[in-house]
């Protein structure tokens, strides 16, 4: 799209003609009026793709707002304020010619200058010539509020919200100029795609990628050579001519803003039904809610980042129960929730339930194919890519998981997620294991933070113990052999058990132990091609039950994760895909080549907390097995002994024999 | 033509430097698989003579799973297997169509990377994989009893509406590429002043009801190769999918109305 930019001189509050104009220009230039025509006269091309003349209406504005407004206002030095921004000017024009975009028209008129300088400087959207103006269909706007839109997908929400509108015409002279009197009334906002930082460099303002993603293509829409971002071609193409259609909110709900702190009454913790570990955080959650903004402004200004609040609970602590207070706080004083998870199944799953916890609100879930993806919502479900829709959109912005993979390394990720919470927002951020940077900062009292040491039914967490076995991939093979190594098994008589089987004896006993006891199990492998094989060894093993395996290329992985939930299947091989998440009541989990490189203390830690769920089985079995025990085996288990020692410490745990003591 | 090529390999020396530098190997443009620094691959060891090496954009993999079509059954349409659609229709205002891949599920899915989603960094690739079959035409075409007649290449253009919402016409964008490559001359003799839904969400019968008049020609388009040659040009149009030949069969249809010519069709994938 293109857009014109329409300047105005104002001086001493006066719009000025554009013949006085004239001849303060050319003053400035040090030549008469007669010499304007060689001076410095600029003739703007009629059009320019819309993010550069937005940059330029940006630009103007600043340029004319800061000191050097005053200067004009005051009447003083007028010439040297021109000379400056004529530099500037000339610096902006050359570097853009750099870059292949040429501002200025061909064949320049003389007294053509469509730069005319104003305080204030709007862009327009350029309206091409022809094209009737029919009548166009009302458009909800107020129900766009925070989303933030390319033309593509503004179509696609004009017809999911009911709006007549055929596919391919809102680039059509209609829904142009509609767009114009929609932000031209204040209800829509249109932003660039590309932004123009203050260094001179580009970045895509939905993704924030930087020059090394955007490619430079010859654009049919402008007309000139115009970049595009390639890290976020999954939801639609940015360029530096398409405008991100942002909503705003309407007068009615400025007038209904947020209460403020004061006002809103605190949530009843009783009727959650907290543990009292919960409960402790959760009022130290609130309690950060409740402070009032100017305190934290002014400690993360100099960051640069939302407020944010760590909740860091141990696996099984009930990390959505302790949200649903803070979520309740945010609701009844009127602003939006975001709630991101690393993945859609858990999106999928916890929309049901937060529906169910409030009734009363618009509950949306936005995944891939989701359904609700245009629709508007007070608390919104969202996995991570789905956040690049959004443009300071919620106070309230929950993320779920920020160590897990999507988010982990990656910044396009980051940026998204605090894109989409408005100026005042804050973050709550939950994990089982943050990061070393999240921990330190947390430890220097940088960030403020709950601690949750004890789960949901106040056991306390199992400790891995360390089985030492054989590498995985040795006891692959064996097991491959075994039917080779008959005459030798012949010849070993009773020893051909160690044959056998490749895996460990020790490793087996203690599964059938898990198995006798009525447990599933969870065996994690390092690698995806480990998880077949093992499964087949398993089978050798225990040809009783159902062993099957699953990771993160499988067709039937939902299917699968599906049956061992109830149960069908008893052992289920797996990789590091299923660490989080998948909560099943009786498990012990297996941990084999332990010491291989995807586990590090994180996913061991993640791993273990698999087992013990339920306040019925709360002491699960967990096995470290490898052929040596490295750093990050023994962090997990130092880790998780903490966590219960503080647990003890502070009495969050249940005494169970000492309490049946008192009983009699 | 054989230069353009060339420039567009990674030549030895280059690879040799990516050898030693300590730089990220390059990426596959695909899948993004590391395509690996270390292997030099050198003429011999080329998988097939007849496949242009696209060692540049993808990781050998890849390179591998592309779908050429090697041996062409229906001499009209260019498709590798039995052709119902032209023994439906043995009559067609176009002379014949020749693709360079089958339209199989992976070909889908890099075309819609290229066309719908926006990634034009896929475009020299898709112009490369089009080149040895064009320039093959192109020799059997100059061979031919009529050697002098002039070639000329065209492509199907998009509505305006389009063309804003995509920002570029892939069609134009591959056949620019060949006539850079070919050095054959360009001209847009179309147009298409009726914006039609998009083809691919289409069964046949519709397909072929849209496009009734949808096109027309481009009375200002200087032909001046084709005026001034005395014997009949050949017009090329390159377009990116044939499917049912609908399209091309239009537009064949209006060139010829206007010019005194033989129509053809030079597509990157046969559906």
């Amino acid at each position: 799209m293109r857009a014109e930019l329409q300047l105005q001189v104002r001086m001493n509050g006066k719009v000025v003609e554009m013949a006085h104009w004239r001849t303060v220009l050319a003053d400035a230039t040090g030549e008469g009026e007669s010499g304007l025509g060689g001076g410095r006269c600029y003739s703007l091309r009629h059009a320019l793709p819309f993010g550069l003349a937005l940059y330029w209406a940006e630009r103007c504005n600043q340029g004319w707002s800061g000191e050097q407004a005053v200067e004009m206002r005051s009447g003083v030095g007028i010439e040297e304020v021109l000379h400056w921004w004529l530099n500037q000017l000339d610096m902006d024009l050359q570097q853009w010619r750099n870059r292949g975009i040429d501002m200025l028209r061909e064949g320049e008129e003389v007294h053509a200058s469509r730069l005319q300088l104003k305080v204030e400087v709007r862009t327009a959207v350029h309206a091409q010539s022809g094209g009737a103006g029919q009548e166009m269909p009302p458009v909800p706007w107020a129900s766009l509020m925070g989303c933030s839109l390319l033309l593509s997908e503004l179509e696609r929400w004009l017809t999911a919200q009911g709006v007549p509108c055929q596919e391919g015409t809102i680039y059509t002279q209609g829904w142009i100029r509609t767009l114009q009197r929609a932000s031209d009334a204040g209800q829509v906002e249109l932003t660039a795609g590309i932004r123009v930082l203050e260094s001179g460099e580009l970045c895509c303002n939905r993704c924030g990628a930087g020059e090394d993603a955007l490619h430079w293509r010859s654009c049919a829409a402008c007309g000139t050579a115009c970049p595009y971002c390639e890290q976020c071609l999954q939801l639609g193409r940015v360029r530096l001519c398409s405008p991100l259609v942002r909503g705003l909110p309407s007068r009615a709900a400025n007038v209904a803003q947020r209460r403020s702190a004061s006002e809103a009454a605190a949530p009843d913790l009783r009727s959650w039904h907290l543990s009292p570990a919960q409960q402790d955080a959760v009022e130290r959650g609130l309690q950060f809610l409740h402070e009032s903004v100017e305190d934290d402004r002014r400690e993360c200004a100099n960051k640069g980042e939302a407020p944010s609040f760590l909740i860091w609970a141990v696996t099984g602590a009930g990390k959505t129960e302790m949200v649903y207070p803070l979520i309740e706080y945010e609701l009844t004083r009127g602003g939006r929730v975001l709630v991101a998870a690393p993945r859609k199944d858990v999106v999928m799953e916890l929309k049901p339930r937060l529906q169910r916890a409030f009734p009363q609100c618009r509950v949306v879930a936005l995944y891939g194919g989701s359904e609700d993806t245009w629709k508007e919502g007070d608390l919104v479900l969202a996995t991570t890519h789905q956040l690049l829709r959004f443009d300071r959109a919620f106070d309230l912005a929950v993320i779920d998981e920020l160590d897990a993979f999507p988010y982990h390394n990656n910044p396009m990720l980051h940026y998204a997620a605090s894109r989409a919470l408005a100026d005042d927002g804050r973050r709550i951020l939950l994990s089982a294991t943050p990061t070393a940077e999240l921990k330190r900062a947390a430890r220097r009292q940088q960030l403020p933070h709950a601690l949750v040491y004890v789960r949901y039914h106040r056991h306390p967490l199992p400790v891995p113990r360390l089985v030492r076995t054989r590498p995985l991939a040795k006891s692959l093979k064996a097991g491959r052999h075994k039917d080779d190594s008959a005459p030798l098994a012949r010849l070993l008589g009773r020893w051909a058990a160690y044959l056998r089987t490749g895996l460990s004896r020790k490793l087996v006993r203690s599964m059938r132990s898990s198995i006798q006891r009525g447990a599933q199990l969870f065996v994690f492998v390092p690698r995806i091609a480990d998880t077949a094989p093992t499964a087949h060894l398993l089978r050798t093993e225990f040809p009783a039950e159902r062993v099957d395996s699953v990771h993160a290329q499988d067709a039937d992985r939902l299917e699968k994760v599906e049956a061992f939930r109830q149960g069908t299947i008893r052992i289920l091989v797996t990789t590091t895909i299923l660490e989080r998440g998948v909560t099943v009541p009786r498990t012990d989990v297996y941990i084999l080549d332990a010491h291989r490189s995807p586990f590090d203390a994180t996913s061991l830690v993640q791993m273990a907390g698999r087992a013990g769920r339920s306040s019925d089985d709360p002491a699960g079995l967990v096995v470290f097995a490898a052929p040596y025990r490295n750093m990050a085996q023994v962090r997990a288990i130092r880790e998780i002994k903490q966590m219960n020692r503080w647990a003890k410490r502070k009495g969050y745990l249940l005494q169970v024999g000492k309490e049946m003591r008192e009983r009699e | 033509m054989n230069d353009r090529v060339q420039q567009n390999r990674i030549s030895r020396l280059e690879q040799l430097a990516l050898l030693l530098s300590k730089q990220d190997p390059p990426r596959c443009l695909l899948c993004q698989a590391s395509r690996g620094r270390g292997l030099m691959r050198w003429r011999c060891m080329r998988s097939s003579p007849e496949a242009p090496s696209l060692q540049h954009w993808l990781c050998s993999n890849c390179e591998r799973a592309v779908p050429w079509i090697r041996s062409i059954h229906c001499t009209r349409c260019g498709r590798g297997t039995v052709c119902p659609d032209c023994l439906r229709h043995p009559k067609r205002s176009f002379s014949w169509n020749r693709s360079a891949v089958r339209y199989d599920p992976l070909m889908r899915e890099w075309l819609a990377q290229y066309k719908f989603r926006g990634r034009e960094r896929l475009m020299p690739l898709l112009g490369e994989m089009m080149l040895p079959l064009a320039s093959a035409v192109i020799d059997k075409l100059s061979h031919d009893r009529h050697s002098n007649r002039p070639i000329v290449l065209t492509y199907i253009p998009l509505s305006r509406e389009r063309m804003h919402g995509r920002g570029f016409n892939q069609a134009e964008q591959l056949a620019a590429y060949l006539s850079r490559a070919l050095q054959l001359p360009m001209y847009t003799l179309l147009h298409r002043h009726r914006h039609t839904e998009k083809q691919s969400y289409k069964d046949r019968k519709s397909r072929l009801r849209a496009l009734r008049g949808a096109f027309s020609y481009n009375e200002t388009a200087k032909l001046h190769v084709i005026q001034e040659g005395v014997f009949k040009p050949y017009v090329l149009i390159v377009d990116d999918v044939y499917t049912t030949g609908s399209t091309l069969e239009e537009a064949a249809k209006v060139i010829r109305n206007k010019l005194d010519c033989d129509v053809a069709g030079l597509t990157w994938a046969r559906a």
